[in-house]
């Protein structure tokens, strides 16, 4: 467990050091302001406008850099081979993966801690009636995070560029998101006769459902959301991505440097 | 007592381009005993094996036939790793971080308290002349600066077997002749050095016996004391003997 500690701690530590996070921060910071002129234009709903770009804004920027961490730091510690200098010490190579992999979390959280505050901040000063599902769609992109997290791990051990990873993952993010049409697809395709339906089922439980987590669609709306429903999605987010980071560990475990 | 034994070590390195795999055989059915105390060179020409071997050895890569033992126990080992130091020929550094950064970072992965960290931290960069750069970063450093910190992980946790990939390659004559004199130094602590090179001088100011590989290939282990011809001449006809 220390050593993991150690790898997290340096993961952090170099998320830090690197540009791109005050970058990404930064963009981030800078759509969530300007939601308040967009809302301007809406009239009546000036709040759920600014909650919709804030969120929005939040949770594309935590993509951004929970992908680039994964990929340019796996990677990248792999192809400049730095990474054979933690090996050759006393690391199971499922603790230098889990140790990446929680610490990019870490900083993914930190960085939605940091923008969900400012939009909080912003929706506070608009006079918004909090509502705790703010908090509750936070987690969920938080959520999401994780998985892609451990998606974009295992695909920058299966890739040969970070360009290739990158976009793998960005393939797969927008996939998970229109996973929920797939049901439709294969209704319309058996009304026409064409049976996949065996295929259609296996993309659907293979690719991860973001859509399933978008809790940040209830916020001011009457419905409120079943504890059992939070469960559930609760305990499929982490068993994804704990079968995700697990086939990251069994590749990674057969890697050669 | 054997430090390291090697039995039909074999590994071939396959390369998959689309329907076609290329195999390339880097070391061939090597059986192998270094002494422990010893100074051991590995010789060979670029592409012999050496790098292969000492990789192997700290669990880098994987044999595709044979087995080999330090002190006894098979690799890879975990526990064997905390008594090797292991210095490759490029190493590659977290460039983000500071010397005493990288050496902390290091010490925690061999689970040392941090009053112990703190105090092996120290004494290696002091070893290494890099006290003063202690806060530096690892980007800010010069190339010597940067062999020196390589040699610093290798020392951090004294251990009892130092394998040294090319580690004279990046050095200007005097960091030559320092690490010839940290080799010798070590030497007389009693600790295990298996180092590979080109330089065939330098091999022989320093080991005690020297291995000749060739084509991935062991082909002689030369006894440095009461040889009668020198290490130039005897490599030299090792790898002629091929019809080079």
């Amino acid at each position: 467990m220390r050593r993991t500690l150690a790898i997290v701690e340096y993961t952090v530590k170099e998320n830090i050091r690197h540009r791109i996070f005050y970058t990404i921060l930064l963009f981030a910071l800078v759509i969530i302001l300007s939601s308040v002129l967009f809302s301007m234009l809406s009239g009546e709903e000036e709040v759920r406008v600014i909650l919709d770009i804030g969120l929005g804004a939040i949770e594309i920027f935590a993509f951004l850099s929970a992908v680039f961490a994964a990929v340019s730091l796996i990677l990248g510690e792999m192809e400049d081979k730095s990474v054979s200098l933690i090996l050759t010490r006393p690391v199971r190579r499922f603790e230098y993966i889990w140790g990446r992999y929680i610490g990019i979390l870490s900083i993914s959280l930190t960085n939605i801690l940091l923008m969900s505050s400012a939009l909080l901040f912003l929706l506070l000063v608009k006079s918004w009636v909090f509502d705790f599902r703010f908090l509750l769609a936070v987690a969920f992109i938080f959520l999401k995070v994780v998985i892609i997290s451990a998606l974009a791990i295992l695909l920058s051990l299966i890739s040969t560029s970070a360009i290739s990873s990158i976009s793998a993952t960005f393939f797969l993010w927008i996939l998970g998101h229109v996973t929920g049409h797939l049901k439709y697809l294969n209704h319309v395709l058996l009304e026409k006769g064409i049976k996949i339906t065996i295929f259609l089922k296996a993309i659907y439980y293979l690719l991860p459902n973001f859509q399933y987590l978008n809790v940040k669609d209830y916020i001011g709306y009457p419905n409120p959301l079943p504890g059992t429903t939070i469960f559930w999605q609760l305990a499929y987010s982490l068993a994804y991505a704990s079968v995700a980071t697990w086939l990251s560990v069994l590749i990674f475990s057969r890697k050669e440097f | 007592m054997v430090a390291i034994k090697t039995e039909g070590l074999t590994k071939v390195y396959k390369r998959t381009h689309l329907f076609w795999t290329k195999r390339t055989r880097a070391l061939e059915n090597l059986d192998l005993e270094i002494e422990d105390r010893k100074v051991f060179g590995l010789l060979g020409l670029n592409g012999s094996g050496k790098t292969t071997l000492l990789k192997l050895l700290v669990g880098l890569i994987f044999p595709t036939e044979g087995s080999s033992y330090i002190f006894g126990q098979k690799v890879p080992n975990l526990s064997i790793l905390s008594r090797i130091g292991y210095l490759p020929e490029i190493p590659c550094f977290l460039m983000y971080l500071t010397a005493s950064e990288l050496l902390h970072f290091y010490g925690k992965l061999y689970r040392f308290s941090p009053r112990e960290r703190k105090k092996r931290v120290e004494s290696t960069l002091d070893l290494v002349d890099l006290r003063e750069n202690r806060n530096d970063r690892l980007t800010d450093f010069s190339k010597g600066m940067l062999e020196r910190i390589g040699i610093a992980q290798v020392l951090l946790h004294d251990p009892e077997l130092l394998l040294l990939d090319e580690p004279a390659s990046g050095l200007d004559p005097l960091g030559i002749k320092k690490l010839r004199q940290t080799i010798l130094r070590l030497k007389e602590e009693g600790k295990t050095i298996v180092l590979s090179s080109h330089f065939v001088t330098e091999v022989e100011r320093v080991c005690d016996e020297v291995g000749i590989l060739h084509k991935g290939k062991l082909k002689r282990v030369v006894e440095m004391k009461g040889r009668e011809k020198s290490l130039e001449d005897i490599f030299g006809e090792t790898v002629t003997e091929e019809g080079e």
